[in-house]
């Protein structure tokens, strides 16, 4: 120490001692969060029923059944056939039905979010890294059409188009790319002037390939977490346009259209209705609790919370 | 709103603070952390205290946990806060609000960060006072701006209008002081309060607060890791290193004559000290890792007196001189045989 | 030119775009004319409405006509409404100017949006206040729950099974409607589902920022009670992002009653647009959409004249 003072010396290394947390830890904490534990036990179920509807369905989801109409949860049919959710009225088991209409939804939620985080990522990277005009534009674009009443516009546009799976694809992209632009643009700005990117940047990589190689690994986590929230939000939108007719069209089924269809039926069969806005709520809870606890374990305020092993506090007398 | 003298075990006899055996330790990722070990001390009326010592050693935890304002978890205190009898440590949060305020305040480094940017100066400091009193916001403001005024912030009937970002890094110090002054307490703690201060407002902003207690008989405790400030102004001072009391006494003796290793070498790297010897002392090695402590001493690897000895077992405060403690293994045979003058 | 006024400006040609591209994506699902008339029509009936509305005209100054028709507060006549004789000769005699159609729904949809916001609000700030000042606490694990529950319930289901249970079941509330505040009951809960677990997010993660940063901790120093801490202190700070959302909520609320008016039949502006987007009456759709929008937009705009109260840096250091 050469620094003549009257002042001692600070002792500022405490993050060199940071602690490196491990995937251990994530699965630890995991296991003692009963609630996310449920929401991660509910995704992978749906994705299983989801891929293996084949197999998995207890009956056709074409399969009429006359006799056997409108019948309530836990019912056993004439024919023998017991229904786990009731049946609609031409006869069809919910519970198939539900398993059928899970693949509409949560396709045009997972693509539909996929599609948006690929331009918007993009967007927002090139804009964020290279800056100047590109960046001027495209954020102008965002926050105008973050601005418009995102409803109303996919209404409108489905009105002109018409609906059906690749229209409502297309809207949803149109009109949630700007979310993911925004987040990746933020990110984007923090990373250009890291030491990491500059290091990159300074050894002569090309400006893709720092974008590719050096940022989008680093900004991934937070992106990720967008991804899932937003699958949730069109999930949500998509039954809401197939509710008013303008989405998903039969004979296609979704979780909306199969809310629609057992509104007619509401007073006698409340069950209809029921269970696909369960469906649609439970996998859209699960996912945002889902990335709610990733977000919190991946702050490096918070994280402490929930990956630190807990104790009781003894408060001293 | 409860007043201190209802509160149970008031004793206006009782000495003003007295901390006795007062310790705090963090939950970490590497196991329980002790920030403060066993620290005792007390204050009187009229009396200026130094706590001295480098980051991380405990000194402002420890003022924190006697104002009640660790949040447990992850803090675990253990110990005694008296305050005029009261007892403190794991005092309810009714209690804790009585004592704040009319009782004891504290102020902090960072001046600008510690005041809330989206409430008026003058609202802040007469806060308590018309929450205390039940005055009605024209008073608590003639209350505000003559606190302003005893701090000597000028033109303070326009300003008590301001915003904290409209004030420079020493007048928001003062802010702080008279907020902290509002209810007349007993005991002020000030925790670094200049060390964010540009040079120049430092000494203004210190003889302030000197002379602020000197006419309240404010009890003062004033942490710092500035030697001269504690040089000038405490009537005593406690060494803290590591989380310990390492050394404490009355200023003169102290400084004139360190019975510890550590505060030996602390006086030995300020400058004015070091010409006596011609030579500009220097601490050697890093500041202690507390999860890391050895088991014996805990200042073993920067001590020059080093010894054996000093890995077995860690040090006791043991009375060094008249009023003095040291905790020092060595303390007998490296500093008994010097003369103590009082 | 003053901040202020750049708002308003950007906002104004966002809005102008905003009709623009209405105009002329209206334009691409076919004849008006056909659209008016139907399938049964004569061509001769067509044509001589085609010259009568000005149909004929080149595209670009029918838009330059009709962008003229908005600056005076014309948005031209309904194709549906008040159309009682087929084929029309002269429309604007016929037609139901549009304008005015909207604005006559337009106090129904503000009770049910304002009823709405007056439970979202308050419930959602105390829920997030609440969890922020017990971290990890049993309170905070409900709170957020709750909260991720409001955001992601179906509206349109809940407002159904709410029926179900109060309307159908228990007979306590009616099934739809529009007329005393039992009939706003429903619909409002079903419309603050979402905007409570929205508010009570954003406060709770503005409040956790907040309560960790130095001058709470002088506040308590100094004596000040806990909740005027939490409730004076920290929330006045937090206030940016919770009222950013509420404003957000608020647009929501003007267009996310599209389907909770639909289901309890309340006749606002999003039952209308719902019904002249199934009718195909494009002025309507139009001027629904443009009033709408600009709704938004001022929204938007008070929200951010807002951030001045909460935040003094901003208009103090403008002003000076």
């Amino acid at each position: 120490m050469t620094e003549v003072s009257n002042s001692l010396p600070t002792n500022n290394d405490e993050d060199s001692r940071q602690v490196r947390v491990g995937w251990r830890d994530y699965v630890r904490a995991v296991l003692h969060d009963y609630v996310t534990l449920f929401a991660l036990a509910f995704i992978i179920a749906l994705v299983v029923f989801t891929l293996g509807a084949e197999f998995l369905a207890p009956h056709e989801p074409t399969g009429l059944n006359l006799r056997d109409r409108l019948l309530p949860p836990g019912a056993v049919g004439r024919s023998g056939d017991f229904y786990l959710l009731g049946t609609d009225e031409l006869g069809r088991d919910l519970f198939t039905r539900l398993i059928y209409g899970a693949r509409v939804s949560v396709s045009v939620g997972v693509l539909g979010a996929a599609l948006s985080a690929i331009v918007g990522v993009t967007a927002g990277l090139l804009a964020g890294y290279h800056g100047g005009f590109l960046e001027d534009v495209v954020m102008r674009l965002v926050d105008g059409m973050l601005s418009l009443p995102s409803l109303l516009v996919a209404l409108f546009v489905l009105f002109i188009l018409g609906g059906g799976f690749g229209n409502l694809i297309l809207v949803f992209l149109v009109l949630h790319w700007m979310v993911f632009a925004r987040m990746a643009r933020g990110l984007a700005l923090n990373a250009v002037s890291s030491a990491y990117v500059q290091a990159a940047v300074a050894q002569g990589c090309k400006p893709g390939r720092v974008i590719l190689r050096h940022i989008l690994p680093n900004v991934m986590a937070p992106i990720l977490v967008l991804f899932t929230l937003e699958i949730a939000v069109l999930i949500l939108s998509e039954a809401s346009l197939s509710f008013l007719g303008f989405g998903v069209q039969p004979p296609d089924a979704s979780w909306g259209l199969m809310i629609a269809g057992g509104r007619e039926h509401i007073r006698s069969a409340w069950w209809l209705v029921a269970f696909p806005g369960l469906a649609i709520f439970f996998t859209a809870l699960s996912l945002n609790l889902i990335a709610n606890w990733a977000r919190a374990v991946t702050d490096p305020v918070q994280r402490w919370r929930w990956l630190a092993p807990h104790r009781k506090s003894r408060a001293a007398a | 709103m409860t007043v201190i003298e209802t509160l149970p075990g008031y004793d206006a006899t009782a000495p003003l603070l007295t901390v006795d055996d007062l310790s705090v330790t963090f939950g970490s990722f590497e196991g329980q952390v002790a920030a403060v070990d066993a620290v005792s001390f007390s204050v009187h009326p009229g009396e200026t205290l130094c706590i001295v010592g480098e980051s991380g050693s405990g000194k402002s935890v420890t003022q924190m946990a006697v104002m009640g304002l660790l949040s447990s978890p992850p803090a675990q205190i253990s110990g005694n806060a008296l305050f005029r009898g009261i007892e403190l440590i794991g005092a309810s949060q009714s209690t804790l609000s009585a004592i704040r305020g009319t009782g004891m305040s504290m102020i902090f480094q960072d001046a600008i960060s510690s005041l809330n940017p989206a409430l008026k100066v003058g609202f802040q400091i007469a806060e308590v006072y018309c929450a205390r009193t039940g005055a009605d916001r024209a008073s608590g403001r003639r209350h505000a701006i003559e606190l302003m005024e005893r701090v000597a912030i000028p033109s303070a009937s326009q300003r008590v209008d301001d915003y904290p970002f409209q004030f420079s890094g020493g007048m928001c110090q003062r802010i702080m002081i008279a907020m902290a002054l509002a209810l007349n307490p007993k005991v002020l703690i000030a925790d670094e309060p200049t060390t964010a201060l540009d040079v120049t407002v430092q000494r203004q902003v210190m003889e302030l607060l000197a002379a602020l207690a000197k006419d309240a008989e404010l009890a003062l405790i004033l942490i710092t890791h500035d030697l001269g400030v504690a040089a000038e102004q405490a009537d005593r001072v406690m060494v803290m290193y590591a989380g310990r009391a390492v050394e404490t006494g009355p200023t003169g003796p102290v400084f004139a004559n360190p019975c510890h290793p550590y505060t030996q070498a602390l006086l030995a790297s300020m400058p004015h000290m070091a010409s006596v010897s011609d030579r500009l002392g220097i601490i050697s090695g890093a500041p202690p890792i507390l999860s890391q402590l050895p088991k014996g001493c805990a200042f073993l690897p920067r001590c020059q007196h080093a010894a054996p000895l000093c890995q077995n077992s860690r040090p006791q405060l043991g009375t060094s001189g008249p009023d003095r403690t040291s905790a020092c293994l060595r303390l007998n045979e490296l500093f008994k045989e010097r003369p103590v003058n009082v | 030119m003053s901040y202020t006024l750049r708002r308003i400006i950007n906002s104004l040609v966002l809005l102008l775009i905003t009709i623009s591209f209405v105009f002329f994506a209206g334009r691409l699902i076919g004849d008006p004319a056909l659209n008016i008339l139907g399938p049964g029509a004569t061509p001769a009936a067509l044509e001589k409405l085609r010259v009568v509305a000005g149909l004929n005209d080149p595209l670009w100054q029918q838009y330059l006509n009709y962008m003229a028709g908005i600056f005076t507060g014309n948005f031209g006549v309904s194709y549906r409404f008040g159309f009682s004789v087929l084929p029309a000769l002269d429309l604007a005699d016929l037609g139901q100017p549009v304008l005015s159609i909207v604005l006559e729904r337009l106090p129904a949809t503000f009770i049910l949006a304002g009823s709405a916001l007056a439970i979202a609000v308050p419930l959602g700030i105390f829920m997030g206040v609440t969890a922020a000042a017990r971290p990890r606490s049993v309170a905070d694990r409900i709170v957020t729950v709750l909260s991720l529950a409001g955001v992601s319930v179906v509206q349109f289901w809940l407002g159904l099974m709410l029926i179900v249970l109060f309307a159908v079941q228990l007979g306590w509330l009616p099934t739809g409607g529009y007329g005393d505040i039992r009939h706003a009951i429903l619909p409002a809960l079903t419309l603050a589902a979402r905007p409570i677990g929205r508010i009570a997010q954003v406060t709770r993660s503005a409040m956790l920022d907040e309560l960790a940063k130095p001058y709470i901790i002088t506040a308590r120093a100094k004596g000040v009670a806990n909740h005027r801490i939490i409730y004076h202190h920290a929330l006045k700070n937090a206030a940016i992002p919770i009222v950013t959302m509420i404003g957000d909520e608020t647009s929501a609320l003007l267009t996310g009653a599209i389907l909770v008016e639909k289901i309890f039949a309340w006749p606002g502006v999003g039952l209308l647009i719902i019904d002249s987007l199934t009718r195909s009456d494009l002025p309507l759709i139009q001027a629904s959409i443009a009033v709408v929008a600009a709704l938004v937009i001022a929204v938007n705009l008070l929200v951010d004249f807002s951030y001045r109260y909460f935040k003094p840096e901003i208009s103090l250091s403008r002003g000076r």
